[in-house]
Parts: C-alpha cells; sequence; structure tokens
C-alpha cells in the first residue's frame, strides 16, 4: 500500500471525526437509566427454588447443562456430565438424573428446593428393587392410569392441531412453489433476452476485431518506416560526423599554417621588443595605477612585458596551436572567439584592452571588439591597437571606429618600425 | 512425526474446535500422523481420543503435543507435566473476569482460574507458545515466557464454508430494502461492547433522522449472563429502539451469509477480543468494517476498516453513514479486506505458516 491512498484515509478519518462532533452536538444522547441488577436475577448464584417442569421442559445436554447449573449452581464438570448424559442414553429418566443431583452430597448441601422431586425419586429408586421393585412399579402403573389416559387425550389433540397445522404449511409451500415457478419462468424469458444482448454484443466484438486487425497491420506498417528513418538518420549522424571531422581537420592544419606564419613574422620583428617598451610606458602614463588588462591576440611577449611591467595580464587566443604554446608557458590564455569571450566580462571592469589588428582581418569582427573594449574598460580606460609594421593603410579606418564607437583621445605610438594607436573611454 | 492435539471440550461449531480440527488437517497434509484427543464432544466431531492415551501416542522424545487453551481446565497442566514429547501450548485467549462482575459469579470464577492458568502453563517452560495475535502473545510474554517460544499463528477457520454457503433468500428478502443495516457478530456477552454499541445505533439513527436503519445482532444469548442480556434489551427499549434493533440467535451459515451480504457494515464495539473471527469473515464477504481497537481486533484488521481507539457513539455512527455515502472509500476497503484476507487470513497461506512453525521442530 502506497502512501497516497494511506494519507487519503487518514483525511477521511479526519472528516468522520468532524462529522462525530457536529453529530454529537446536533443531537446528545441522554444518559442511560438502565439498572437491571435488582430486576434481573442472577440464574447461577441466587435461584434457591426450581421447579421439576422447569427443568424437564428441556432435553439432551441442555438438560443435564441446566440440572447442574440449577441444582447443584455450577457448570456441569466433565466427567459428571458424562456420567448423567450415560444415564439418560441407558433408559434412565429425568426424575433420576435430578434426583441423583439434589440428593447427592453436593446436593444437599447446596440444599436447593426442588417441590415433589423427593417422593417421585425415591418411588423411582424402590422400582429398581428385586421382587419388590416390580410390585411397587405396578401399583404406580395402575395409580397413574387415569393420568396416561388423559395425557394420551391431549396427546391426540395436540397432534390433530399438528396435523392441521402441518397441512397448511403444506398448502402454504406448494403455493411457494408455485410463485418459484412463474419466477424461474420468468428468469428464463429474462436469460432469453440475455443471451440475445450477447449474440449482438458478440457480433460488435467481431467487428472490433476486426478493426483492432486493420490497426495492427497499420501499425506494423508505421514500425517498418520508423527503422528505415532511423536507419537514413544513422547513416546522416555518421556522414555529418565525417564532415565535421574533415572540417576538424582542416581548421588543424590551417592554424599551425597560420601559427608558423606569424611566429615567423614576429622573429623577423627585430624591434618589437623596443617598440613594447614604449607601449607599456604609454600605458603607466596614461593610467593611474596598475590594474588589469585584456590582450586579443597579440604577441606573447607583449602579454610577458606587460606582466614583468606588474600589469595582471589575460589573453584571448584564436589561433590553436599559439594557444596551447601560451598555456604550455604558463600564460593565462583562452581559446575561442573574441567578441564572444568579451561578451562574458563584466561592464567597466577592465583598465586597458589591447589587440593586434593584424590578426583579425574581418571588418564586422574590428568593430565588434572595439564595441566591446568600450563596454568592458573603466572610464578613463584605455584602448591600445596594434597596427604592426606594415599598417599605414589600417590606420584611419580604425581611428574612425573607435571614435565612431565612442572613444576619445586618439593618439599613436609611432616607433621603433611599428605603430599603435591609443583611445581613452571618456 | 505423531502429533496430538489436544482439547478440553471439542466442537465443530465454535471457533476453537473449528481451528483444532482445520489444524489437524493442515498438519496430516504435511505429512504428519495426527489424532485429537478431547475430554468430552459436542456435535458431529468424529472419532476423538481420551486425554488420558495422549502419552501413549505422543510417547517419543521427537512428538508434538497441541494444547488448544480457550478455557480452564484443571487436568490440563499435570497432563502435558507428565508428557515426555514436546509441547506447544495454542492460545485463543480467556478473558479477564473483571468484564462478567456483576453479570455471572460463575462465569468470575472461571476466567480467574483460566488466567490463573497461564501463569501456570508459562511455568512448564513447553516449546512454543502460540497465539492467535500478537495481543494473546502478550499475556504469556507478561507471565515470563521467553519471547523467542512465542510466535503468532492466526486461527484456521471455516469461513470458505461460509462463504460457499446459499445465502438465506429469506433473510436477504426481508432486510435488503436499501436501508442502513448495521451488523454485529458474537455471543452476548458483557466484553463484547453491546451497550456501547447500541448506544452508536442511536446516536446515528437521531443524527441521520433514518427511522428505517436496523441494527441486527447475531449471536447467542447465554442463560447464566441472563442479565447482561436483561439489560442489553432494556437500553434497546430505552432508546426506542425496540423496532429497529433485530436479535438473531442460532443462525446457519446461510443466514449469517445473508446477514453479512445485507449489511451497510460490520460494527464491532468488543472490548476484549482474542483474535475475532467475524472480522475475516466480514472481509471474506465485502462486508466494510468498523470497530473499536479492543484486544486483537485492530491487529486482525490491518487496514482494511475505520479502526478507533475511543468509543465515543458519535464516531460510529458517523463512520456507517460515510460508508453509505462514499461508495469509493467503500470500494477501497472491500478490496483491502479481500486482499488481506486472501494474503494472511486465507487457509493456504495458513497453511504455510503453520508449516513453517513446525519446521522449527523437524
Amino acid at each position: 500500500m502506497n502512501s497516497e491512498p494511506e494519507e487519503q484515509l487518514d483525511r477521511v478519518r479526519s472528516e468522520i471525526r468532524a462529522d462525530a462532533e457536529a453529530a454529537r452536538r446536533q443531537a446528545p444522547l441522554p444518559p442511560r437509566t438502565v439498572v437491571v441488577a435488582e430486576a434481573v436475577r442472577d440464574t447461577a448464584s441466587s435461584v434457591e427454588r426450581v421447579t421439576i417442569a422447569e427443568l424437564a421442559s428441556l432435553s439432551g445436554p441442555t438438560f443435564v447443562d441446566q440440572a447442574f447449573r440449577r441444582i447443584l449452581k455450577r457448570e456441569p464438570d466433565p466427567v459428571g456430565f458424562e456420567r448423567q448424559m450415560a444415564a439418560l442414553a441407558a433408559g434412565a429418566n429425568k426424575i433420576e438424573v435430578l434426583g441423583d443431583l439434589r440428593f447427592s452430597a453436593e446436593g444437599r448441601r447446596t440444599g436447593v428446593d426442588v417441590p415433589g422431586l423427593a417422593p417421585r425419586y425415591f418411588l423411582g429408586k424402590l422400582g429398581r428393587m428385586p421382587i419388590l421393585g416390580a410390585f411397587v412399579r405396578w401399583l404406580i402403573a395402575l395409580a397413574s392410569l387415569a393420568h396416561i389416559l388423559r395425557h394420551q387425550r391431549a396427546t391426540e389433540a395436540s397432534l390433530a392441531v399438528q396435523f392441521g397445522e402441518t397441512r397448511a404449511a403444506l398448502h402454504a409451500g406448494e403455493q411457494r412453489d408455485a410463485e418459484h415457478r412463474e419466477m424461474l419462468n420468468a428468469s428464463a424469458v429474462a436469460m432469453t433476452e440475455l443471451s440475445e444482448r450477447l449474440n449482438g454484443l458478440s457480433e460488435r466484438i467481431g467487428q472490433v476485431e476486426s478493426y483492432a486487425r486493420g490497426l495492427d497491420a497499420a501499425v506494423t506498417e508505421l514500425r517498418g518506416l520508423t527503422l528505415a528513418m532511423n536507419h537514413w538518420t544513422v547513416q546522416l549522424r555518421q556522414c555529418v560526423e565525417a564532415i565535421e571531422s574533415a572540417e576538424s581537420e582542416r581548421r588543424a592544419r590551417e592554424d599551425e599554417t597560420s601559427a608558423a606564419l606569424i611566429e615567423r613574422m614576429r622573429g623577423l620583428d627585430t624591434d618589437r621588443l623596443r617598440r613594447m617598451d614604449a607601449w607599456t610606458s604609454e600605458l603607466a602614463r596614461r593610467l593611474s595605477g596598475k590594474g588589469r588588462v585584456l590582450d586579443v591576440c597579440g604577441d606573447p611577449k607583449w602579454f610577458d612585458a606587460l606582466a614583468l611591467d606588474g600589469w595582471n595580464v589575460s589573453a584571448i587566443e584564436t589561433n590553436s596551436v599559439l594557444h596551447r604554446r601560451a598555456r604550455d608557458d604558463g600564460r593565462d590564455v583562452t581559446l575561442g572567439d573574441p567578441v564572444a569571450l568579451m561578451a562574458r566580462i563584466a561592464d567597466a571592469s577592465l583598465d586597458a584592452v589591447s589587440f593586434a589588428a593584424d590578426r583579425v582581418l574581418d571588418d564586422v569582427t574590428v568593430v565588434e571588439i572595439v564595441r566591446e573594449a568600450l563596454r568592458i574598460v573603466k572610464p578613463r580606460g584605455v584602448l591600445l591597437i596594434d597596427l604592426g609594421r606594415s599598417a599605414t593603410h589600417f590606420d584611419a579606418a580604425l581611428s574612425r571606429v573607435a571614435l565612431a564607437v565612442g572613444f576619445a583621445d586618439p593618439a599613436a605610438i609611432d616607433a621603433f618600425s611599428g605603430k599603435a594607436l591609443v583611445f581613452v573611454r571618456p | 512425526m505423531n502429533i496430538g492435539i489436544l482439547v478440553p471440550v471439542l466442537s465443530d461449531k465454535d471457533a476453537v474446535g473449528a481451528d483444532a480440527l482445520e489444524m489437524g488437517a493442515a498438519l496430516e497434509r504435511l505429512g504428519h500422523t495426527v489424532r485429537v484427543f478431547a475430554h468430552s464432544t459436542l456435535g458431529g466431531v468424529g472419532k476423538v481420543g481420551k486425554p488420558a492415551t495422549l502419552g501413549e501416542f505422543c510417547r517419543a522424545p521427537g512428538d508434538l503435543a497441541i494444547y488448544h487453551f480457550s478455557i480452564g481446565w484443571p487436568d490440563a497442566v499435570p497432563l502435558l507435566r507428565s508428557l515426555r514429547c514436546r509441547r506447544v501450548i495454542r492460545y485463543h485467549n480467556i478473558t479477564p473476569a473483571h468484564f462478567f462482575e456483576g453479570y455471572s459469579a460463575e462465569y468470575v470464577a472461571a476466567c480467574n482460574f483460566g488466567r490463573s492458568e497461564i501463569a501456570a502453563l508459562a511455568e512448564l517452560e513447553c516449546e512454543l507458545y502460540l497465539g492467535d495475535s500478537p495481543f494473546n502473545v502478550e499475556d504469556f510474554l507478561a507471565a515470563g515466557v521467553a519471547p523467542e517460544r512465542t510466535e503468532v499463528l492466526a486461527p484456521f477457520h471455516r469461513i470458505d464454508r461460509l462463504v460457499h454457503a446459499h445465502a438465506d433468500l429469506a433473510l436477504l428478502d426481508r432486510y435488503k430494502d436499501g436501508a442502513a443495516t448495521w451488523l454485529s457478530v458474537g455471543r452476548i456477552a458483557p466484553n463484547k461492547g453491546h451497550l456501547n454499541l447500541i448506544d452508536a445505533f442511536a446516536a446515528y439513527r437521531a443524527v441521520y433522522d433514518d427511522a428505517a436503519c436496523r441494527l441486527l445482532i447475531v449471536g447467542r444469548a447465554d442463560p447464566r449472563l441472563a442479565k447482561y442480556t436483561a439489560q442489553v434489551r432494556a437500553l434497546v427499549a430505552q432508546r426506542g429502539l425496540d423496532d429497529s434493533v433485530h436479535f438473531l440467535s442460532d443462525v446457519d451459515d446461510g443466514a449469517l451469509k445473508a446477514a453479512y451480504l445485507v449489511a451497510d457494515a460490520l460494527v464491532s464495539l468488543s472490548e476484549h477480543e482474542g483474535f475475532c473471527v467475524p472480522i475475516i469473515e466480514a472481509m471474506a464477504l465485502g462486508t466494510p468494517i468498523v470497530g473499536y481497537v479492543g484486544g486483537a481486533v485492530a491487529s486482525t484488521t490491518g487496514d482494511a476498516g475505520l479502526i478507533w481507539d475511543d468509543t465515543n457513539p458519535y464516531l460510529y455512527a458517523a463512520s456507517v453513514a460515510r460508508l453509505r455515502k462514499d461508495a469509493p472509500l467503500r470500494h477501497r476497503l472491500r478490496e483491502r479486506g479481500f486482499a488481506r484476507m486472501q494474503e494472511t487470513f486465507s487457509t493456504d497461506m495458513l497453511s504455510r505458516a503453520l508449516a513453517e512453525v513446525i519446521g522449527r521442530f523437524a
């Protein structure tokens, strides 16, 4: 049994309790006034007088049981009970049983009054004596003759009455029998109707079964189609996975080629470290303390220069090969789309953002990065754009973009064969 | 093994006799040689042995004697003490004497004697004390019997016979009129709580303004408890219920079945029950049960009835009223009753439980 039905039953019990309380207030019962202790006598403890007729009207075990209870005032013990039952079975009359109990030692002590018992009991005993007994039995029979005849007439009258009652009962039984027969006929008619309805029902069931068989065929066909579609879906998924795998390999090769090119170019740029010293000086000049800087796709040396100068630097890298090497060198660099990663940074939480414009070729991405940079740098924070060594054609366009999204105070750091643009958030 | 079943007075009409005879049949099905011994018998119980010959039948130490203890019997303790075999006391409970005080000195004496035999039987240190219910076992635990020597096994019964009997059509016709019908089954005795039952029924009739309702009290009136019977009838008269309370005594299986079938609920306010067979009769026949927690009533009913720990008459009136109007509740209790009967009290389940109990003597 789960808990829900139990809760329901508890609720029912609470409602019944409430109903009972309301009922008690609605119709309070008057107190019981029944006192019968005096009105009814305890037959086991207080009866002192018993009549023979009272007991003789009983028979068999009931007679013996009551004889014990009324004369000895106790229930029969098993041995005594069986002895008296055996005496009755052997032909003893009830007077003898009553007398045996009443005139036993226990019966005399109990002293229950049984009027008329003594003479009848002792005459009975006398009748069992040899020779004299036979004479006594004759005398008793003679004396009882008138009583026996009267009893016989009463019996005849009683039998006549009983015969009449039996005949009336028989007649009533016949009538009931006839009624029952009518009921049986009516039942037979009802059974016939029921049978017809069952036949109709059986026909309907046949139709339903036929429809169910049709449904079953449709379900089987649908199952076949579903299996075919599943097969097709699995093949499609395998194709997509193959394409994705090829794309992944292509991207990895592209990243390797790109990383090799970038590193080669950086290796050829011998002035870049001195250029970066100028940039760190510019940052220090424009910002009061050494706070947090985000670098997007910048040179690892630029990352190290900032860190060495005391800035808390983190970086974003789009090339998986360069990212892996940066991580291997212990730099805090995250791989991914710069715009998406910058979108996760809280407003006005950084002191400066730098990014290498020669690594971001898509105009739209450049604009988005600049816009995100404006959002995440603090007021008076700095945006530094590394234009590299051959960036003269970017210069004007990037300045217009930065100013258009909201940066101000444009400045250019043109030193050691390269150029960087610096802007400040108003 | 030889198993002797000992009963002081064996009757085929009472619960103890049914348990003893059906238990004997179940043990025979398990392959044991079983013989019943009784001091005296009532009804057609077949051939039984004299108690004095029990020791001869169960003479091997591996044999088993099972004494069905439900009344005081002076011969029991000496006889059990004289046996060499293992002994089991099958306890059906003895009503405490205080229930009969003021009603029958004879009952008081008999119950006191019976209760005193609990201690004497406990001192025999029999191998097992097997109660009809957890409530019964408590008497022997209180007398010092070790818990590991006690077990609970519900009584065997003849409810299948009742279920398959033809219901008395006259009684069905008489009472199947839709009027609220309360049913009480059990002899008319002071521990059975008839006075509280009549008050509860009177409350129902008054509160729910149901003049057609009736209470069927099925049970034999004992002449030795005439004072109590008169008290019950007097209360019926005082509450103005003479036409509504019907006393049915000496009913046969057909009439008893019909009474269960027409009843809205079996209502028991009995204050002391060692097991209460009418509860499982009601379960078997789908009659919802409303009862007072007295004795083993709660453990026998389980979750298949509305059992209260309070004799407040309005609780019972409200319970029957609720059952009459709440069909889902009625059906739920019936289903639980059927299930409990099948899973716990069916002859098959009892036979299995008996096999487990007897298995410890294998």
